[in-house]
């Protein structure tokens, strides 16, 4: 777990920063708080169990959305909402899996308007929560374990 | 000269086209598809010069439209621009005649250099 956790250090510069080009500043100590949240979700599977969740705020959701489709944030469809949080998450989890077990599987995204997924997460344990803030906006990246305790 | 790029997220074909064009390779034209499936049609109605393909799609995944293609001894360059990339991936990827693998989140320098090099 010790190499997962540092891989999930360093997302902000090797993943948020470098593909976003915004600017996303650690936030310590803060717990989500917000109700309005929408969070993409995918699940480890195989040779070892668990989830990443990516949860930001709608505008900010819209935002990076827009940032891909370039568009205006309300020209969006939920259905591009959707794909472009899912591939937010999509880039995370597969820069995750690298120090995961071998065999390991990805699930495709999915997206739950809510920033409480681990209901989503049946046995899951919260291993790692970061929050970062992105223009006055939040962005948290949570990563369950499903298995033993470390 | 083309360049098909298969996704099944439309968003990552936007961010493909765009980095495309940062890497200074905006002379070609760009075709898509959103499956395998679709991108064997788009393969023989465009005849692009490279295909740059997600590992993971429904219908018809990246690997085995390679496979398809290489069995119908097509040698068009292949690339897998991908959110995985394990070893193994790798591996599998070159064995079935990739090119080049490219992880996501990739930079624009990344393109430049794996792309400038087969074509």
């Amino acid at each position: 777990m010790t190499g997962v956790i540092d891989r999930l250090q360093d997302i902000k510069e090797s993943v948020l920063e470098d593909f976003f080009e915004d600017e996303f500043s650690p936030v310590e100590n803060e717990t989500w708080i917000s109700r309005d949240a929408i969070t993409a979700l995918i699940r480890f599977s195989e040779a070892w169990y668990g989830a990443a969740a990516a949860t930001c705020t709608p505008t900010l959701a819209r935002g990076i959305a827009a940032t891909m489709f370039e568009c205006a944030p309300d020209e969006l469809s939920e259905d591009e909402l959707a794909d472009a949080l899912g591939e937010v998450i999509n880039m995370i989890g597969g820069h995750v899996k690298l120090m995961l077990p071998r065999g390991t599987r990805m699930s495709v995204p999915t997206i739950h308007p809510t920033a409480n997924v681990a209901p989503a997460v049946p046995g899951g344990r919260i291993v790692w929560c970061n929050a970062f803030d992105c223009a006055g906006e939040r962005l948290a990246i949570t990563f369950f374990s499903c298995g033993e305790p470390e | 000269m083309k360049i098909l790029v298969v996704d099944d997220s439309k968003a990552m074909r936007m961010i493909v086209k765009r980095t495309l064009k940062k890497a200074g390779l905006e002379g070609y034209d760009v075709v898509e598809a959103s499956d395998g499936v679709e991108a064997l049609s788009v393969v023989k109605a465009d005849k692009p010069d490279l295909i740059l393909c997600d590992w993971n799609m429904p219908n018809m995944s990246g690997l085995e439209l390679l496979r398809v293609l290489r069995n119908s001894d097509n040698d068009i360059p292949f690339g897998f621009v991908t959110s995985e990339s394990t070893p193994e991936m790798r591996q599998i990827a070159e064995h079935a005649g990739a090119s080049f693998f490219i992880s996501k989140p990739f930079t624009a320098a990344t393109f430049a250099d794996r792309i400038g090099s087969v074509i």
